[in-house]
């Protein structure tokens, strides 16, 4: 199975959102990271030739199982739908799964060697767990994929371009940016991003969600 | 030295076909071809499936030092890869 061999978009996710020093996931606006694994898992179906879609809807190629337990739940879902739905609804439907799912993902990475369970003491009391990487060879091979690409003009292969989609649009990718190297490959990164429609989605969902946040915090506004 | 070849998908280019279209594409450049031309014009549909079939084989068709042209497409589908950013790094001949 393929998706054993390699890590999963979501796990290359998760292991990217996690704190090399502190083992948390680090802090994201509301649901943002939630959308993020929606997306990850779509994504991950669409190159495993389980769905595809277009701008007007999201479709079922194959029910046959992956092999891998949370895309073969995602999959269930979505073929159990009798009637097709966009892209962005299948986001945000899955995104309420999200810190269930980023769990079990983070429990599968802990389970193959590339992270490790550690427990830390929160004001000195409440035990709290983490997940500090084992050696952190893969966070680094993910993030080196990720630089070489934006510092490069190779066409980019489709699971690194969609990878770069979720960095982009959690913001992941300005952490991992200084703001000199971000300005000089912002072009870089919305061509990437533009090239697949569910990257292109989840930046949108996520602008309307920013939009609907701060118009909670600021109502007069908007 | 560039080698082309031809190609010409008819009908629907997604999750049904794009296998089938990419291991076509992928045999033409096995051998000393290294540039396709992909004849768009009895192309009715494209889907992401069917984008990255495109995308895929222009990478390949580059790493041998050639270049995929995406020729002819339908108005429909111009707008697609216009909307997915293909014109920016695919030849486009219209």
């Amino acid at each position: 199975m393929a998706a054993a061999a390699r890590l999963t978009l979501a796990e290359e996710l998760v292991l990217v959102a996690l704190d090399d020093e502190t083992g948390s996931l680090i802090q994201l606006p509301p649901l943002y990271f939630e959308l993020a694994l929606a997306a990850a898992l779509v994504m991950e179906l669409s190159l495993n030739g389980r769905i595809d879609s277009d701008p007007e809807r999201l479709f079922v190629l194959s029910s046959a199982p992956t092999g891998n337990a949370i895309l073969d739940e995602v999959l269930a879902e979505i073929c159990s739908e009798p009637n097709a739905q966009s892209t962005k609804s299948w986001l945000s439907r899955l995104s309420e799964y999200g810190p269930a799912l980023c769990e079990r993902i983070i429990r599968s990475l802990v389970e193959r060697g590339v992270l490790r369970l550690a427990e830390k003491r929160l004001l000195w009391v409440f035990k709290t767990r983490v997940y500090p990487p084992t050696s952190g060879l893969e966070e680094r091979e993910v993030k080196s994929r990720v630089m070489a690409l934006l510092n490069n003009d190779e066409i980019p292969d489709p699971r690194d371009a969609l990878l770069i989609g979720l960095l982009r649009g959690t913001g992941i990718l300005n952490l991992l940016l200084t703001h000199a190297e971000l300005d000089r490959v912002r072009p870089r990164i919305n061509q990437i991003v533009t090239l697949e429609q569910v990257s292109r989605e989840l930046s949108e969902a996520l602008r309307e969600l920013g939009i609907s946040l701060a118009s909670s915090v600021y109502p007069a506004v908007y | 030295m560039t080698t082309s070849a031809n190609y010409k998908p008819v009908g629907r280019l997604d999750g049904s076909t794009a296998a089938a279209h990419e291991k076509s594409l992928q045999e033409l450049l096995a051998g000393e071809v290294n540039s396709i031309a992909i004849n768009l014009s009895e192309l009715d549909y494209v889907s992401s499936a069917g984008l990255r079939v495109l995308l895929v084989v222009a990478k390949a068709a580059k790493a041998k030092g050639g270049k995929v042209v995406l020729v002819s497409p339908k108005p429909a589908i111009l707008d697609v890869l216009k909307l997915s950013g293909f014109d920016k790094i695919i030849q486009i001949d219209v």
